[in-house]
């Protein structure tokens, strides 16, 4: 039978009691609903042990196991090594056109549009930044 | 089966966390009956069933180590197979075809004379129960875990699992008021 009718419906006309005949034997000292056991199908255990077996077929080896870290470490020390030969190459590249002071090549060196202005009045040359 | 003698449940353990497949089986033989037991309550077909045993059994094996021995090691493999049933039925988008706008309340009557009703009638029933009644159902009536519990579980309000427990409820009633009819 499925369920057809709405709450309301079961609430209007309630369906005869019976609820306490199953409260009694759940309630029981020996809960034999709660404790009820089955024999399982004969291939269950077929079936298990496949999965198993195919489980530990999949699952990478101990070595694996044991280099996975070694090798994320490795990856993170290489993450650093560049990251920080990066900032250094950097600092050494903008201490270079500081050295240098040369509009026309911090232009050149650096990504940075720039607009030069010669001031032929103070014989000074102007370096703007173009606003991306 | 074939279990003439069975080691304890420390020695099993204990064979299946070195990969004993011996020991495995052992272990499966020992517990078996009950967690299918189990799983008869909370599918609703022996396909199912058989499913959850498996998986079930499989995450046991997997999680072996996980396991404190400062509870019941039986207890602990119960969870296991309730949790398993419950992602069973999740997965199949299966549990919550309800309202849960609507509130239970249908009141407990008078204990009528009828045919005593035996457990495996009351499995009966359970294994015919849509599905979120049966679940809700098994959590709590037969389990004992809380509506607050179940809630977690089975990630729903508090609410809907006791709504789906009326339900759950007064479809039981009917089916037996009508088995003793047609008895009658």
């Amino acid at each position: 039978m499925e369920w057809k009718n709405t709450l309301a419906e079961y609430q209007a006309a309630p369906p005869p009691n019976a609820w306490n005949e199953i409260e009694k034997i759940l309630h029981q000292e020996e809960n034999s609903v709660y404790h009820h056991s089955a024999i399982p199908p004969n291939e269950s255990w077929e079936a298990i042990s496949t999965k198993l077996s195919s489980r530990e077929n999949n699952h990478p080896s101990r070595t694996i196991n044991w280099l996975r870290p070694a090798l994320r470490y490795a990856a993170m020390v290489s993450f650093l090594a560049v990251a920080i030969t990066t900032v250094v190459n950097n600092s050494f590249r903008n201490a270079l056109i500081e050295s240098i002071q040369g509009p026309g090549i911090k232009a050149a060196l650096t990504d940075t549009p720039y607009i030069i202005n010669i001031d032929s009045g103070k014989n000074k040359i102007q370096v703007k930044q173009i606003p991306r | 089966m074939p279990s003439n003698h069975l080691p304890n449940d420390h020695d099993l353990i204990e064979g299946c966390l070195l990969g004993n497949p011996v020991m495995q089986k052992k272990l499966y033989e020992k517990y078996a009956p009950k967690m299918y037991g189990i799983c008869l309550r909370y599918a609703a077909n022996g396909e199912d069933a058989k499913d959850i045993l498996q998986d079930g059994f499989v995450k046991v094996f997997v999680n072996l180590s996980k396991y404190l021995a400062t509870g019941s090691f039986e207890g602990w493999m119960r969870r296991i197979f309730v949790n398993t049933a419950i992602e069973h039925y999740r997965k199949k988008n299966q549990l919550y075809a309800i309202n849960e706008n609507q509130e239970e309340n249908i009141p407990n009557q008078e204990i009528s004379a009828l045919d005593e009703l035996a457990a495996e009638d009351i499995i009966k029933l359970i294994s015919e129960l849509p599905n979120g009644y049966r679940t809700v159902f098994n959590l709590f009536a037969v389990e004992g875990y809380s509506h607050k519990e179940i809630a977690t579980m089975m990630n729903i309000s508090e609410g809907t699992s006791k709504s789906q427990y009326a339900r759950a409820k007064a479809w039981l009633q009917e089916k037996i008021g009508n088995r003793n009819q047609d008895k009658a």
